[in-house]
């Protein structure tokens, strides 16, 4: 693995807490002494954050589909009547 | 209650519709006893979904609750915040429910644009960090020989939208300014 990707690696070991506690101190203790190391470290959990909103958009759409199938076809009719008898 | 490992082998689109069929159905009744409507029923459900879905994947759900107990224990909960922000009258004390942060706009713009320029990436990176996939699953999943070529192109990834997400803050800000 080429050395920015195994940077990235250490990055993520130090913000999800995996791995070797020690490694994980010396990328703490560089990050603080090196500016550019510490603005990765910042973007790195800023694509964490996005990633995850992202993945939960995703699972909404994926609900959203679920729903749709269950109150729109035929299949599901049983299902539909016992939720429409509840909202008469 | 719907184990991990099951969730990992059924789809996930199978579970949610589980959770429908058996679940949504006792929701409904109960926000209908209490003068809410379908839509209030099906919005609340799906909120009780992705945070019941983002608990377990997170593995912070007891073992011996089951799933039904649970989606209507968020459904509840999430009911009366409803209540209280359009004027219901139901107390909220010892009400234990977790925020959903509010996407600033910015966030929706570098969300938007990474949706835009790799989509692919991203999908492969919350199969990971959201759903939680091995690297087994990962790379049948995304076609790799083997975990360890799922890995490191997860690391390409993450540096191709860390380096996107520095361009556009740096823009965004120039833009702001």
């Amino acid at each position: 693995m080429r050395t920015s990707l195994i940077e990235i690696e250490q990055i993520e070991n130090l913000l999800l807490r995996r791995g070797d506690l020690s490694n994980r101190l010396v990328t703490e203790a560089k990050a603080l002494s090196n500016p550019e190391l510490r603005k990765k470290v910042q973007l790195q959990s800023t694509t964490y954050d996005l990633v995850n909103l992202y993945g939960r958009g995703k699972l909404r759409e994926e609900i959203k589909a679920v729903e749709h199938q269950l109150f729109n076809t035929s299949k599901y009719r049983m299902f539909q009547n016992r939720i429409r008898s509840l909202f008469k | 209650m719907l184990a991990l490992e099951e969730l990992s082998t059924c789809t996930r689109e199978t579970a949610i519709t589980k959770w429908y069929e058996e679940v949504f159905p006792l929701a409904a009744a109960y926000i209908q006893r209490r003068g809410g409507n379908l839509e209030e029923a099906k919005e609340l459900f799906q909120e009780a979904i992705v945070l019941y879905y983002e608990k377990l994947m997170s593995g912070d759900v007891r073992h011996e609750v089951e799933d039904g107990a649970y989606l209507m224990g968020i459904v509840k909960k999430r009911w009366l915040k409803h209540r209280k922000q359009f004027g219901g009258n139901e107390s909220l004390e010892h009400i234990d429910v977790t925020e959903e942060r509010v996407q600033e706009p910015l966030t929706q713009k570098l969300l938007h644009y990474l949706k835009q320029s790799g989509e692919r990436c991203m999908d492969l990176l919350q199969s990971f960090y959201y759903e939680k996939l091995t690297m087994k699953q990962m790379a049948d999943r995304y076609g790799y020989t083997s975990e360890r070529s799922a890995t490191v192109q997860k690391y390409k990834c993450l540096e191709k939208v860390r380096d996107e997400i520095k361009q556009k803050s740096l823009s965004y800000e120039d833009f702001l300014d």
